[in-house]
Order: C-alpha cells, then sequence, then structure tokens
C-alpha cells in the first residue's frame, strides 16, 4: 500500500498485516484529497487477517513461498477455500507479492492477539478455525476445542470418537481432520516471548523499518505497556498506540454497538484512525502512547 | 423456552468454558470473570448457541456489556 503524506508529497510503501482496525482506517484514506489525488493506494492484497506475532511471521513466510500450505488448510489461514483462493495459482500470487515486499519502505503491523492457535508448523487464525472448522462440526468439536484451550489434548481414543460423531464437513479429509484434532495446540507468549518473535520478524525484514499498532481494546493494555518501553529502549520499532486517538472521544463514536464492540471502529470513526496511523507514519516519533 | 431457563444456559455455559466457580450477577461483564478472554467468549456463545438450537451473529455478542445484555440478546434470538 502506497500511503501519501497529508500536504503532498513522496508516498511511503508499506507493507501491512493485521485486521480489519487496520485495513479499515486506512483504506478510508482513499478518499481524501492530497496533492497527489489520493491518500492511499493499495497494490496488492491477499485475503486472511491477522492477530499474532506468529501469524505475520507466517504471511511473511508464505510470501515468500517458504511455506507451502496444504489444501485442506486453506480456509483456517486465509478465511476462505482453496477454490475460493484460487490455490492453484498461488505461487504466482504470493510470488508477485514478494516482489511488490521487496520495494516497501516499512511494515506496518498490528498485533491483537498474544495467543498462539497452531498445527506443526502452521499458525492458524482462530476466528476461522472457530468458524469454518469447530462451530460446523458442532458439540463433539467444541469440546475438543475447549479442552485444547484450557491445555489438555485428546487421546488416541477420544480423537475417534470425535471424529465419529461429529458433523460432516466435506472440505476437510478424513486424515486433515485427524492431523488438527491430534496436533493443533493453543499458547499464550510471555512477554520476552513476543520481544523475541517482533525481533524475529524484523531480522526476516530487515530492511524494513517495522511500525506497530496494538488492539485498543484495554484488555491488550499490558501489551501495550510492554511495547511502548520496548519501542522506547530499543531501535527495533516505532509503536503507535491507538488510544492516544480513542481517548479524546466518548467511546460511543468511536466502536460499533454504541461504543460496546471494542473489536470494530465505527464506519465514520475509520477515517480518523487512518489519518492518525498516517501522521505518525510521517513524523520522527518514535512512540505514541498513553503509558 | 423463558428468560429464567435461557440465563441458566447461559450460565452453565460460561461455568463451563471459564471453569468459574464464583458468584455470577447479570450485573457483571466478561472482564469481571476469571477465564472469559477471547477465545472462551466464541466457546461460550457457541456453548449456548447448542443448548438454545440458535445460530448467534458472533457480531452482535461482542456489542453486549454485561451478562443481563447476553440474555437479552439471546431471548430476542429464542423469540
Amino acid at each position: 500500500m502506497d500511503l501519501y503524506p497529508k500536504d503532498g508529497g513522496e508516498p511511503i510503501r508499506a507493507a501491512v498485516i493485521g485486521t480489519c482496525r487496520l485495513a479499515n482506517p486506512l483504506n478510508k484514506l482513499r478518499l481524501i484529497d492530497n496533492a497527489e489525488g489520493e491518500g492511499t493506494k493499495v497494490i496488492w492484497a491477499h485475503s486472511g487477517f491477522a492477530h499474532s506475532i506468529h501469524d505475520a511471521i507466517q504471511w511473511i513466510s508464505l510470501i515468500k513461498n517458504k511455506k507451502v500450505t496444504p489444501n485442506g488448510f486453506y480456509q483456517l489461514i486465509f478465511g476462505r477455500t482453496f477454490e475460493e483462493s484460487k490455490g492453484d495459482k498461488t505461487n504466482e500470487i504470493f510470488q508477485k507479492g514478494f516482489e511488490l515486499l521487496k520495494t516497501c519502505d516499512i511494515l506496518l503491523l498490528e498485533l491483537s492477539s498474544n495467543k498462539r492457535v497452531c498445527i506443526n508448523e502452521f499458525d492458524f487464525n482462530s476466528n476461522y478455525l472457530t468458524n469454518n472448522f469447530i462451530r460446523p462440526g458442532g458439540l463433539p468439536l467444541l469440546d475438543w476445542w475447549s479442552s485444547i484451550c484450557k491445555g489438555v489434548k485428546y487421546t488416541s481414543e477420544q480423537i475417534k470418537e470425535t471424529m465419529e460423531n461429529m458433523n460432516s464437513l466435506e472440505l476437510y479429509t478424513k486424515k486433515e481432520i485427524k492431523t488438527i484434532l491430534s496436533e493443533c495446540k493453543v499458547t499464550i507468549d510471555d512477554n520476552q516471548a513476543l520481544i523475541q518473535s517482533i525481533n524475529k520478524l524484523s531480522l526476516e525484514l530487515k530492511e524494513l523499518e517495522c511500525v506497530i499498532i496494538v488492539n485498543p481494546d484495554p484488555a491488550y493494555s499490558n501489551i501495550s505497556e510492554l511495547l511502548t518501553e520496548e519501542s522506547k529502549t530499543s531501535d527495533g520499532f516505532r509503536y503507535l498506540d491507538p488510544n492516544t486517538l480513542i481517548r479524546t472521544y466518548d467511546l460511543s463514536e468511536v466502536f460499533m454497538g454504541k461504543g460496546k464492540d471494542k473489536n470494530h471502529y465505527n464506519e465514520d470513526f475509520n477515517i480518523k484512525v487512518g489519518e492518525h496511523i498516517r501522521d505518525f507514519i510521517f513524523s520522527n516519533n518514535r512512540t505514541n502512547s498513553i503509558f | 423456552m423463558n428468560r429464567h431457563e435461557i440465563k441458566e444456559v447461559i450460565e452453565k455455559s460460561i461455568r463451563t468454558e471459564t471453569e468459574y466457580e464464583g458468584a455470577i450477577k447479570e450485573s457483571m461483564a466478561a472482564n469481571d470473570i476469571e477465564g472469559w478472554d477471547s477465545l472462551a467468549h466464541v466457546r461460550i456463545i457457541f456453548r449456548i448457541d447448542h443448548h438454545l438450537g440458535t445460530q448467534v451473529d458472533l457480531n452482535a455478542t461482542y456489542a453486549t456489556n454485561t451478562i443481563t445484555d447476553l440474555i437479552e440478546l439471546f431471548v430476542n434470538e429464542v423469540e
């Protein structure tokens, strides 16, 4: 994505990884007129959003074609099936993404979870896993997922029983279902692990300046505080806390559901967040946080 | 199914997914109940759905603050 400065001038090219809390505000900037005639320009995009630092690292591996996604995992990583994603053209699609990645100036990264949902070397998007696998699979899969989230793996006998009693899922082979049920795990990054993973990503993309933003929900304030301190004391990344903008507004103006839904900005508020992100990127500030 | 029965299903689902053993009041929010994080939230909603035979829009549940809000959401769904 090319981001243009408020008063015209040379754009910054950003590789953007995150959720709708990043994509929607930046997309709204397209409606702004400036000297270049536009606020942002999307030059490449792929379906699927990222919550955790591990999701982000995986995206870079996928774009670099270092990982090949099994057909049955497409919906759990990209939110779309192999067919919907034109999976047979994945290599070409990601090759184009990789060529453009090499022309980027910054990596703009949103972190909205310190939880990791993975199976062997693949990280699953928890929303996609629950909506596309667990919910249609019925109660047996929900019971399995509850157990996994509580850190208790199923025995072979329990897996066999679950597969016999769950609803049929046509998009997955029996082998894929068995692999997911037996190998999937949920872990939570502590502060040290999170910073190590950020450093790993920075090394992977050492030619790009890393700018991190977090979920504004107060539930993530610990992560925000950690990133604030880390960005002040190391030169690994810059950090923007969206609460620096949000705290000046009534929550009912900021979030959907009359301010209750902290996961989604109000349609009209997206543009304000987009401008806030853009202004930070074009500033010389390393950190802008309420902490 | 009346409001009281729906409330019981919701409380039971919260306890199953969070293993929370304290008192649950209608005025409480997710933050008041230990173990009710983002992953548990989805599991709670799916479990309620299973017991009530509903299929609520998850986004609608993110706009609920308290357990009262959640009860009202499912009362409307059941109706």
